[in-house]
């Protein structure tokens, strides 16, 4: 049986691959114990991952391992219009657009803070996504988002994220400091 | 026409927004420090000794400066992100931030940060915790001196190779020339479970909480501790200055709760926050609600917990590369 | 234990008991929320109480938040706690099919069982926890948590490599971050963000709430056909009962969970995984599990719940907290001045049984709601999905920003959701990951403990009675797996013949 390399399987299989080789490399420079985690999991990962993105090139290698429990399924056949349906999703492009969604959502709340950037993200997505008109997008915003800042702000006095803008509204729009990434 | 509708009306929609949120903002409260919250960070997760101290200090301070003094706990790093990020923030007195010292002072030369701890205007003192060495009841050690006379290789149970414990666990056995490694991976209650099991001989620890209900217990006996006086909890416990080693004495090796605000803070504004810790300090009802969670509150002036801290940071610089190699040897 | 029983007729202690719950469960619905934020968040409010109410608070949160957890995992197959993942497997299908409402019929009910078999054989063993808990050495604990690695492959037997790979990368990345084993930094890169590692509720909300969204917000439609009839309140009864047909594998996950639940560290996700995964290597009929399959709701929620009792073990007779729950559970304690341990068993057995009868009472009373709201909640699954997605997105942001007030922690939920996605995708089962990292670590601390203690000598993983039998326990696993490969193999060889 021949199959169409799947190309979505040898990304993932480099992108681990990538991670593991960071950590097995980067544990050399540790002593002794502190590497031994590393290299006891890291190489043998490193080879199952290295299988697994030649079965990606030539799926026929896993027929050699059917006696053990591995099946031809490990590299699906990669669909023709390269819709992405082995977890029954919507084509790529809408993958995307709602990938987009979730990371325009974060920038938003990154600079904006959580008590703008929700009220602005589920009327826009209410609106554009969902098909409401905008008049009950604010309104379904509202009835959602009230008792949640009621419960959240006021009574537990949950610090949500403010936004990194200078300080506006403190504790509400800007003023947050950014936690130390390096 | 209708796009352009559209988007006044979203704009419109956005500044109702902004009003709403303004109208559930905190109401300003005028020129005078504090116009609005002040922020009390603390390093580590809510519940803990150190956090519980600060919410009856800081629930005080709000009703003596008639402003919130609202505790957050920043976890991370071990308390190193609290640190850091009083470090940075504005020195308008509206943050201030509880470290435990001198484990975060042994943590920054460990990996530095750029944290200064000599630049940060401290309040003062919080809490402190006095530091003793304990065993299991049953062990083969009596006294103090069954310890110092130890040929062997002794194992002590601690949290990890760069915290508190290990410095004091390194100076001591240097000191007092014993033989030792450690076993890590011991928090807590965890240490007394280690010490009845057998997996070391002896353990470091602040003495409060439940560590002082367990050495009053029957299952553990505490050694010494490093006081130059006695600890009254634990009256028959001697001091590492009564054994012959005044150079492990003074408290110098406490857990120690300091406060601090930014480097830079205004001389008047410093002053209100000083003076309105060292006012909750003196009530009687925080004093005996810190007690009870096994802390004992020994006030010290802001001049005095900057001598502490010039003090604490000698000690670290000092011991730093025993601390050091005997991490590395392990 | 009879005074605990009056007790619960004070009407202050029916309150404590119903606030707990319902922040135990409406926390534990909400992905990336949990108990651990829901306690830390009261904890403050009990200043000041009768510390009897307020464990009565605490007991109700614990013994409730992975039930409400199970919720969302079996309506959306985005599991409310880590301790609810394995519930996707089969509760969620379950779901698709327009069973939903069966599906929360046996989870309510599994958990329930679950938590009072657990509550009852902690209560049965507090005199004699000590002894075990002593009894229980750093090697042991080694091996227990290698038992749990092995389990991983069980659990990929479809795409074993797949599995055993992502659990590589699991217990690899959990080495990241600062090792107070050891005094340093590993692999952060000077990263202050990765000084603790990384945060695994980010993870979790990533790969599995996030991952999720974004496969049926892309698709659209609902979760159950729109043409499918949903069974009401008849159906999540017959689900409650049909539990009973599967004592072997309630008996088997509650026993699971009550006893990784005793282990430090190791928590709900390995227990619901390792009930799962035996239950399905036990099983006649294995290929059912993920289909939709009765049992494996069973597997997961039985075990999920019954830890309960088994992490308060270690935490009433010792003070050791096994988990998150039981720190904060221990600084209520402190809090309230009371001392685990002796002080706790001798002097304040009171609290003692609040807390048992407050996790049963809680239980009890979920199971209740989760039946009688069950056939409410399953209409979820015939709500757009273009509806829900804005509302569970921004839910998990607050949930996982929640856990330290880290907006870094949040960019890093979208970028796992980014990697689940494609993970799941290519095939790859995240949950092996997941228990590869939460493994990882542990297995790390106490191998490197144990050589301290024996100063070098290895003999320590080799001597100990406990150690041997779950030796003895990973041996007969692996055996009776490939025993059964071989099988499968040669039997599918004599088919083609």
């Amino acid at each position: 049986m021949s199959k169409r390399i799947d190309g979505i399987n040898l990304l993932v299989c480099s992108f681990l691959m990538t991670i593991t080789l960071a950590l097995v490399l980067g544990s050399l420079v540790y002593d002794g114990k502190q590497r031994l985690v590393a290299l006891v999991i890291g190489l043998p990962t490193i080879g199952m991952l290295a299988f697994l993105m030649l079965a990606s090139l030539t799926p026929a290698l896993l027929a050699y391992l059917r006696p053990i429990g591995v099946s031809e399924d490990d590299a699906p056949e990669a669909e023709p219009g390269g819709s992405p349906n082995n977890l029954n999703t919507g084509t790529w492009r809408r993958v995307g657009i709602v990938y987009g969604w979730l990371t325009g959502y974060y920038v938003l709340t990154f600079i904006f803070g959580y008590y703008v950037a929700t009220p602005v993200f589920l009327v826009a997505f209410l609106t554009r996504e969902s098909g409401l008109t905008w008049m009950k997008s604010v309104g379904v915003m509202v009835v959602s988002l009230v008792p949640f800042y009621v419960v959240f702000r006021l009574i537990l006095d949950i610090p949500l994220w403010p936004g990194v803008l200078p300080r506006i509204l403190p504790g509400i729009l800007g003023g947050g400091s950014i936690p130390q990434l390096n | 026409m209708h796009k352009v509708l559209g988007r006044v009306r979203l704009i419109g929609i956005l500044g109702l927004l902004v009003v709403f949120a303004t109208l559930a903002a905190s109401c300003g409260r005028g020129d005078d420090f504090p116009d609005r919250d002040i922020e009390w960070y603390v390093g580590f997760s809510a519940g803990g000794g150190f956090d519980t101290a600060s919410r009856f200090i800081a629930e005080e301070m709000s009703t003596d400066l008639g402003g919130t003094v609202v505790v957050r706990n920043l976890e991370g790093g071990g308390g190193r992100r609290a640190a850091q990020e009083i470090n940075k923030v504005d020195p308008d007195g509206y943050a201030i931030s509880i470290m435990n010292m001198p484990n975060q002072i042994l943590a920054e030369k460990l990996d530095p940060q750029g944290v200064d701890f000599n630049q940060l205007s401290w309040l003062g003192r919080a809490v402190i915790q006095t530091y003793g060495l304990y065993t299991a009841a049953n062990s083969k050690f009596d006294t103090p001196a069954d310890v110092v006379a130890l040929g062997d290789d002794v194992r002590f149970c601690l949290s990890g190779l760069a915290g508190h414990s290990f410095l004091v666990a390194s100076v001591t056995t240097e000191v007092m020339n014993i033989a030792w490694h450690p076993v890590t991976g011991y928090k807590g209650a965890e240490t007394q479970a280690g010490l009845l099991r057998g997996d070391c001989e002896l353990a470091l620890g602040p003495m409060a909480g439940s560590t002082l209900t367990a050495v009053q217990g029957p299952d553990f006996k505490a050694l010494w501790i490093y006081e130059d006086e006695r600890f009254a909890p634990l009256p028959d416990v001697p001091t590492v200055t009564e054994l012959g080693f005044p150079e492990l004495g003074g408290g110098k090796f406490a857990n120690n709760g300091l406060v601090a605000a930014p480097p830079g803070v205004p001389d008047d504004i410093l002053k209100k926050l000083v003076d309105s810790f060292d006012k909750a300090l003196q009530n009687p009802d925080v004093v005996a609600n810190i007690n009870k969670k096994g802390m004992a509150v020994k006030r010290l002036t802001a001049a005095e917990t900057d001598d502490v801290v010039k003090g604490m940071d000698s000690i670290v610089v000092e011991y730093l590369e025993l601390v050091r190699a005997k991490s590395k040897s392990q | 234990m009879l005074a605990g029983f009056l007790n619960m007729g004070d009407p202050a202690i029916i309150g404590a008991i119903l606030l707990g719950t319902t922040l135990g469960v409406v926390f534990g619905v909400i992905p990336g929320l949990g108990s651990v934020i829901a306690m830390t968040l009261i904890m403050p409010f009990t200043f000041g109480w009768d510390p009897l109410v307020a464990m009565y608070v605490f007991a109700g949160i614990i013994g409730t938040a992975s039930t409400g957890g199970a919720v969302p995992a079996i309506l959306l197959n985005t599991p409310g706690t880590i301790a609810n993942v394995c519930t996707t497997f089969d509760g969620f299908p379950m779901t698709q099919k327009g069973e939903g409402g069966r599906a929360l019929g046996i989870a309510a009910t599994a958990s329930g069982l679950g938590t009072l078999f657990s509550i009852i054989v902690l209560a049965a063993l507090l005199p004699v926890a000590k002894l075990l808990i002593l009894w229980f050495t750093p090697p042991d604990f080694f091996w227990m948590v290698i038992l749990g690695l092995i389990a991983v492959t069980f659990a990929s037997r479809q795409n074993m490599i797949k599995g055993l790979a992502a659990g590589g990368v699991g217990i690899l990345i959990a080495l990241i971050g600062f090792s107070s084993v050891f005094g340093v930094r590993r692999y952060t890169l000077g990263s202050e963000y990765l000084w603790d590692g990384i945060e695994i509720v980010p993870l979790v909300i990533g790969f599995f709430a996030l991952s999720e969204l974004i496969v049926y917000t892309s698709r659209g439609g609902t979760i159950a056909p729109s043409t499918v009839k949903l069974g009401g309140f008849k159906e999540i009864l017959r689900g409650g009962l049909e539990v009973f047909r599967y004592k072997a594998i309630l008996l088997r996950g509650s026993i699971i969970g009550t006893v990784i639940g005793a282990v430090p560290g190791a928590g709900g996700a390995v227990a619901n995984f390792l009930s799962y995964s035996t239950a399905k290597q036990a099983s006649k009929t294995p290929e059912l599990f993920g289909t939709g399959y009765a049992g494996g709701v069973v597997a997961s929620e039985s075990a999920n719940d019954a830890k309960d009792g088994g992490i308060l073990l270690p935490t009433l007779t010792f003070g050791i907290p096994g988990n998150g729950e039981m720190v904060i559970l221990m600084a209520a304690f402190i809090l309230h001045g009371i001392q685990p341990g002796r002080d706790l068993l001798v002097n304040r057995l009171d609290i003692v049984w609040a807390i048992i009868l407050g996790v049963i009472a809680a239980q009890v009373l979920t199971t209740f709601v989760i039946l009688g709201a069950g056939a409410w909640l399953a209409k979820i699954s015939l709500v757009p999905v273009k509806y829900i997605a804005p509302f569970v997105a921004v839910l998990s942001f607050i949930g996982v920003y929640a856990v330290r007030s880290n907006i870094w922690d949040v960019a890093l939920a979208v970028f796992a959701a980014l990697v689940g996605f494609f993970m799941r995708r290519a095939g790859f089962p995240l949950i092996t990951l997941v228990i590869g990292f939460v493994l990882g670590h542990l297995a790390e601390e106490k191998f490197t403990q144990s050589l301290q203690i024996s100063q070098g000598d290895y003999s320590i993983f080799f001597t100990r009675p406990v150690s041997i039998l779950l030796l003895i326990a990973i041996f007969s696993m692996l055996g009776w797996t490939a025993y059964k490969s071989i099988r499968m193999a040669t039997g599918d060889k004599k088919v083609e013949a």
